[in-house]
C-alpha cells in the first residue's frame, strides 16, 4: 500500500543528525524532552500539543510528572498560538495522527468538541473524571462542559485586570492609592491628567490601552449589563447595554487617549515607558511589575453606575486520544497537574487559582485578578457552530471598525450582529 | 579604467548611498537587538548601537530552542529544494533548446506558464495532499511541492543552452558522442556561470519559505530558520524574548548573505545572457 | 529497442521530469481546487457534501471577500509599476558608477532585505512602525510633523504593507536589471553619445529595445510574485487587518482555508484567481509574442 512506502520516509537519516546536533549543544531542557530521566521501554507515551515552550513553567509541570515515573511519558509540544495549535490539530487528526492531549482555548469548546472530537472525561472513566473534578471550584465546571461532555481540565484562567506605570503615574503627581473597584470615569479621567501632565516627556506618549481584542470589549459590554452571546445563546449585541459598553469602550480611541494596536505593539510600548496604563491579561503579573515599566495592578474598570461583571478566558487541557489505554494514561496526566503539587508548579504562569488548594499568590501584582476572581468571573465568549473560529474574527474586526470610527458604535453592533449570525447559524 | 570625477557621479554617490542607508536601516534594530541584553531591549524603541553589548541572546536563544539544528534543517532543505530544481530544469531546458520533437512547444508552454503561479493558489489541495499521504511534518512535505515551481528555471536555461554554438556541439557528434554526453560534457561545462546565478537565487528562496514551513513542519526540531523564529513569540507573550529572537534572525540571515556576497558577481554576469537575445 | 523509437523517446526523457511534476504539483492542485469548491468538506468531515455553486454565491455575498478582492486591485496597482520601475531606477544609478568599489557595495545594501526572513522582517517593522512610540513617528514628531498609526490605520494599512513588501522585495528586480544592462555593448552608447542623443533618448531608443527580453521577463513574474510576497507580509505585520483591511485575496484564501477550515469557500476564492491569473498571463503571452522574440 502507498500508505506504508511513504510512511518509512517519515523519519529520514537526517532527523537522527539533527538530534545529535541539538544533544551536542548541550540543550538541556531540549534534550529532555527525548530523554526522560526514568522512562522506560514500557511506558506510555504521550504527547501534548501546547501553546508554550520548553522554557514555560508548563514544561516543568511535564517534566515533574515525568520523573514521578508512573509508567507514562508526556512530551511537551509547543504549537504556537491557540489558532495554529488547533490548525496542527486538525491536520494531525486527519493525518491519524492525533495529539493524545493539546490545550485548547475556552473560546474554541465548540470547535474542539464538535469539529475535533475532544473526549468525554467521565466517558473515559466515570470515577477517576469526578475524582480529578473534585480538585477545582465547581462553579467551573460548566466552562468546560460543552454538549453534556466534560472535555477538558479547567485549570488556565486568566482575567483582564489594569497596569500602570507606577513612574509615569507618579510623575504627573497621580496618587498612587488606586480604588478597590476602579470605574472608566476614574481611569479615563487619570489619562487626560497624565496627557496634560506629561507633554513633552522623554518616553511617555500615549496615556491608556485597553487592548484591542475580543475579549476586554466583552468585559466592557458585560460590565455595562449586556452580553455579545447571552445565557440562552443567542446574540445580544443589539442591546442597549451593548451599546452603553462599547460606547465607553470606544471613548478613549476617539478621544485620541488610545491608539488601539495589536497586542505584541502594546506591550512593547508599554515596557518602553511610551504608554502609562492598559489593560490586559492578569499573566502579565509575573513581567509588567519586574520590567522597566515598574507596573502596579488594580482591577479592571468598571462603568459607573453599574454592577461589574468581569470575564475570563484561558485554556483547558483536553484530552483527544481514541485509545483506551492512552486515554487512561492521559488522566494520569490530568490528576497530577489537578494535584497540590501540580497545581503549585503551575501556578507560576500567572494563571489564577482555579483549584480548591491552598495555592499561595506569586506576588502582589495578583491581587486584583484574584479579587475579580472572588467577585465571580463569567466566561469568555464560547463561539457555537461550526464555523465559531470565524465569529471570533468578525467580532474582532468590527470592534476595530468601531475604536476607528470607521462605523458608529450603534451602526457597528447592528452590522456585527448580521455578519455574525450568518456564521453562528451555519 | 579610471573614471573622470564628475559632478553626476558625486550625485549618484550620494543618492545612492542615502538610498542604501535608508535600505539597511531597518536591518539595525535586528543588529543591535540581537547584542543588547534582553532586558534593556524593550526599554528603548531604537538605538543605534547594543548597550553592554553581549553574546547571551545567542546562548539563550540555543537554550531555549534547538537553534543549530534549525540552521541545519535550514541549509539542508535549501539545498535539497535546489537540487531538485535543477535536476528538472537543466535537462528540460536543454531538450527544448536543442532537440526537436512533437510536442515540444506544448510542453514548453505548460512549463514556462507556471512561471507566473503564486504558490499560495496551491497550498489547501497540496496540503491536503500531504496529510493525506501521511507526510505532515515531514522533511519531505517541506521540500518536495516545493521542487516544481521550474517555470522560470526552465525558461532561463532555455536561453542559456540556445546562445552556446551549434558547433560546438556538431564536433562532439562526430567524435561518437551521445546525446547524455553532449548533455553533461559539452553544455552543462558550458552554462556554470548560469547554474551559479540560479542556484543562488534558489537557495535563498527556499531559505525564506515561510508559509508553506509553518504549515507542515511541526515538531520543534524539524523547523528551519525561518520557520522557527515565531516559536520565540509564544502566546501568553508575556515576556517575548526579544534577544533570543532578534539573534536568530540575525543567524538566519547571515548564511544567505555569505553566499550572495560571493557569488553576486556571477548572478550578475551570468543572469543577463539568459535573458538576452540570442 | 528500435532506433526510431528511441529517437522519440531521449527529448522526454529530458523534459518528461519536469513536465510531469508541473503538472501534479502545480496544475493538479488547480483542478483539485476546483473540485473542491463545489463540496463541503473538511478533512475531518465525516462524509462529503455537493455544494455546487453555494460557495461561490457565498463568498460573493461577503463583505470581507469583497473588501480583500478590493484590495488585491490596490496593490497590483501599487505596487507592480513600483517593483518593476523603481528597480529599474536603482539599476540605472548603479550602472551608472559601474566600475566603481562603491557601486557593489549599494548593489549588496540595496539586495540586503531580500535575503530577511518575513518573520524577522515583521518584527523589525512592527518595531519601527508603532504608532505609540516607533522610530517613524519620533522622526516625524522631532520636525514637528503630525505622527501617523501606519499599519494599524485602515486607510494607511495598504501603504504601509505594500512599502514593506517593496522593501523585502524589489532586490532581484533590480539584480535582473542590473545583469540586462551589463549586456548593453558599451561602443553602442558611445557612438550614440557622440551623435549627441541625450540621456533620456538613449535610454528610450537604444537601451530599453536592448534589454525589452529582460524587461518582459520581469513584467510577467512581477505581476504575480508580488501577490506572494505580500502574504508573507502581511501574516507577520497586520494578520490583514486592522478590521481586513490590508487583505488580499490570497491571504483571504489562507486564512479561510488554513485558518477557518472552509475549504469549499477557500477553493471558490483559489478558482476565481487562478481564472484571473491564467487570463492575465495569457494576455501578456499573447501581446508580448509578437514584441519581443526570443529565438
Amino acid at each position: 500500500m502507498v500508505k506504508d512506502s511513504i510512511t518509512t520516509t517519515k523519519d529520514p537519516p537526517m532527523t537522527q543528525f539533527s538530534r545529535r546536533a541539538i544533544l551536542a549543544t548541550g540543550a538541556a531542557a531540549f534534550a529532555t524532552s527525548f530523554l526522560p530521566g526514568r522512562a522506560r521501554a514500557s511506558d506510555v507515551r504521550l504527547t501534548v500539543s501546547s501553546i508554550w515552550g520548553a522554557d514555560k513553567p508548563f514544561q516543568k509541570v511535564v517534566d515533574a510528572f515525568n520523573a514521578k515515573g508512573l509508567g507514562v511519558q508526556v512530551e511537551n509540544r509547543f504549537d504556537g498560538d491557540y489558532e495554529a495549535a488547533t490548525a496542527k490539530a486538525l491536520a494531525g487528526i486527519a493525518a491519524g495522527k492525533a495529539p493524545d492531549l493539546m490545550v485548547t482555548g475556552w473560546k474554541f469548546g465548540y470547535f474542539a468538541r464538535r469539529t475535533l472530537g475532544a473526549r468525554d472525561l467521565r466517558q473515559i472513566d466515570e470515577a477517576r473524571a469526578a475524582a480529578i473534578m473534585e480538585n477545582f471550584r465547581p462553579s467551573l465546571v460548566p466552562l468546560v462542559t460543552i454538549d453534556q461532555a466534560l472535555i477538558g481540565l479547567p485549570w488556565a484562567m486568566s482575567t483582564p485586570i489594569t497596569f500602570i506605570n507606577s513612574q509615569l503615574w507618579a510623575e504627573a503627581g497621580l496618587s498612587p492609592d488606586l480604588p478597590e473597584n476602579p470605574d472608566t470615569d476614574w481611569l479615563y479621567d487619570a489619562g487626560r491628567k497624565l496627557d496634560a501632565a506629561l507633554k513633552g516627556h522623554a518616553t511617555y506618549r500615549s496615556a491608556l490601552a485597553l487592548s484591542n481584542n475580543e475579549w476586554t470589549s466583552q468585559s466592557f459590554i458585560q460590565n455595562a449589563g449586556g452580553f455579545i452571546i447571552d445565557p440562552e445563546g443567542r446574540l445580544a449585541l443589539e442591546s442597549d447595554a451593548a451599546r452603553a459598553g462599547m460606547e465607553a469602550f470606544c471613548a478613549p480611541a476617539h478621544e485620541g487617549l488610545w491608539l488601539p494596536v495589536s497586542g505584541k505593539e502594546q506591550d512593547a510600548a508599554f515596557e518602553a515607558g511610551a504608554l502609562a496604563i492598559c489593560t490586559t491579561s492578569s499573566t502579565r503579573a509575573v513581567s509588567f511589575p519586574q520590567g522597566p515599566a515598574k507596573a502596579i495592578t488594580a482591577k479592571f474598570p468598571g462603568l459607573a453606575g453599574h454592577a461589574r461583571n468581569m470575564n475570563s478566558g484561558g485554556n483547558f487541557l483536553a484530552v483527544y486520544t481514541q485509545e483506551a489505554e492512552r486515554a487512561q494514561a492521559a488522566l494520569s496526566f490530568l490528576e497530577f497537574c489537578a494535584s497540590k503539587e501540580g497545581q503549585m508548579i503551575w501556578s507560576e504562569v500567572g494563571y489564577l487559582n482555579t483549584s480548591t488548594h491552598e495555592i499561595p499568590l506569586i506576588n502582589a501584582f495578583m491581587a486584583p485578578a484574584e479579587a475579580q476572581l472572588q467577585d465571580g468571573l463569567s466566561a469568555e465568549t464560547i463561539w457555537p457552530g461550526k464555523r465559531g473560529l470565524e465569529g471570533q474574527g468578525i467580532w474582532r474586526n468590527w470592534v476595530t471598525r468601531m475604536l476607528t470610527k470607521e462605523v458608529s458604535v450603534a451602526e457597528g453592533l447592528k452590522q456585527a450582529s448580521a455578519e455574525l449570525a450568518l456564521v453562528l447559524a451555519d | 579604467m579610471s573614471r573622470a570625477f564628475t559632478p553626476g557621479r558625486v550625485v549618484l554617490h550620494g543618492l545612492l548611498l542615502v538610498l542604501s542607508a535608508l535600505t539597511v536601516f531597518p536591518l539595525l534594530w535586528i543588529v543591535t537587538a540581537a547584542f543588547t541584553p534582553q532586558d534593556l531591549i524593550a526599554a528603548k524603541s531604537m538605538r543605534f548601537w547594543p548597550e553592554s553589548p553581549t553574546l547571551a541572546n545567542f546562548t539563550e536563544a540555543a537554550r531555549r530552542q534547538p537553534i543549530w539544528a534549525w540552521l541545519w534543517n535550514s541549509i539542508l532543505t535549501s539545498a535539497l529544494i535546489t537540487l531538485g530544481k535543477l535536476l528538472l530544469s537543466l535537462p528540460a531546458g536543454y531538450a527544448f533548446a536543442r532537440m526537436r520533437f512533437a510536442g515540444r512547444d506544448a510542453a514548453f508552454w505548460i512549463i514556462v506558464a507556471t512561471m507566473s503561479f503564486p504558490a499560495v493558489l496551491a497550498i489547501i489541495p497540496t496540503y491536503i495532499g500531504v496529510v493525506k499521504l501521511q507526510m505532515f511534518d515531514t522533511y519531505s512535505a517541506m521540500i518536495v511541492p516545493m521542487i516544481p515551481y521550474v517555470g522560470f528555471y526552465v525558461f532561463y536555461f532555455r536561453q542559456s543552452f540556445l546562445q552556446l554554438p551549434a558547433s560546438m556541439f556538431e564536433a562532439a557528434r562526430i567524435d561518437g558522442a551521445g546525446v547524455w554526453r553532449q548533455f553533461t560534457q559539452i553544455a552543462l561545462p558550458n552554462v556554470m556561470g548560469a547554474i551559479a546565478a540560479l542556484s543562488v537565487i534558489s537557495f535563498m528562496g527556499a531559505w525564506n519559505i515561510y508559509l508553506w514551513g509553518q504549515l507542515v513542519l511541526d515538531d520543534a526540531g524539524k523547523k528551519t530558520l525561518t520557520t522557527g523564529i515565531a516559536l520565540f513569540a509564544d502566546l501568553d507573550a508575556a515576556e517575548t524574548p526579544w534577544g533570543a529572537l532578534m539573534a536568530t534572525g540575525l543567524l538566519s540571515i547571515l548564511p544567505v548573505l555569505g553566499v550572495f556576497l560571493l557569488a553576486q558577481r556571477y548572478i550578475v554576469e551570468a543572469l543577463a545572457p539568459g535573458l538576452g537575445e540570442k | 529497442m528500435q532506433p526510431g523509437m528511441m529517437k522519440r523517446l531521449v527529448p522526454w526523457l529530458f523534459v518528461g521530469p519536469a513536465v510531469l511534476s508541473v503538472i501534479i504539483f502545480l496544475y493538479g492542485p488547480m483542478i483539485a481546487s476546483l473540485v473542491l469548491s463545489v463540496l463541503d468538506w473538511n478533512l475531518l468531515s465525516p462524509e462529503i457534501g455537493f455544494a455546487g455553486a453555494d460557495h461561490y454565491e457565498a463568498v460573493l455575498a461577503r463583505r470581507d471577500f469583497r473588501q480583500a478582492a478590493w484590495n488585491t486591485v490596490l496593490y497590483c496597482v501599487i505596487l507592480i509599476p513600483a517593483q518593476i520601475i523603481l528597480p529599474l531606477i536603482f539599476a540605472l544609478m548603479i550602472h551608472g558608477l559601474r566600475g566603481s568599489r562603491m557601486a557593489v557595495i549599494y548593489r549588496s545594501a540595496l539586495f540586503l532585505p531580500t535575503i530577511v526572513a518575513y518573520s524577522v522582517a515583521g518584527v523589525a517593522w512592527s518595531w519601527l512602525l508603532n504608532p505609540v512610540n516607533g522610530l517613524f513617528n519620533e522622526v516625524l514628531s522631532a520636525f514637528g510633523w503630525p505622527r501617523s498609526r501606519w499599519h494599524t490605520d485602515p486607510d494607511l494599512a495598504i501603504l504601509a504593507v505594500s512599502m514593506v513588501t517593496f522593501w523585502k522585495s524589489f532586490g532581484l528586480n533590480m539584480l535582473l536589471w542590473l545583469a540586462a544592462l551589463a549586456t548593453v555593448p558599451q561602443s553602442l552608447i558611445e557612438a550614440a553619445r557622440l551623435d549627441g542623443a541625450g540621456r533620456l533618448r538613449m535610454f528610450f531608443d537604444l537601451t530599453l529595445p536592448l534589454i525589452s527580453p529582460t524587461a518582459f521577463f520581469i513584467a510577467v513574474t512581477t505581476l504575480f510574485s508580488v501577490l506572494d510576497d505580500i502574504v508573507g507580509v502581511v501574516d507577520v505585520l497586520t494578520g490583514g487587518g486592522p478590521a481586513g483591511s490590508s487583505t488580499n485575496l490570497l491571504y483571504y484564501l489562507w486564512q479561510q482555508g488554513l485558518g477557518y477550515f472552509q475549504f469549499g469557500q477557500a477553493s471558490a476564492v483559489a478558482m476565481m484567481m487562478i481564472a484571473a491569473v491564467l487570463l492575465v498571463t495569457w494576455a501578456q503571452f499573447a501581446l508580448v509574442e509578437r514584441k519581443v522574440h526570443y529565438e
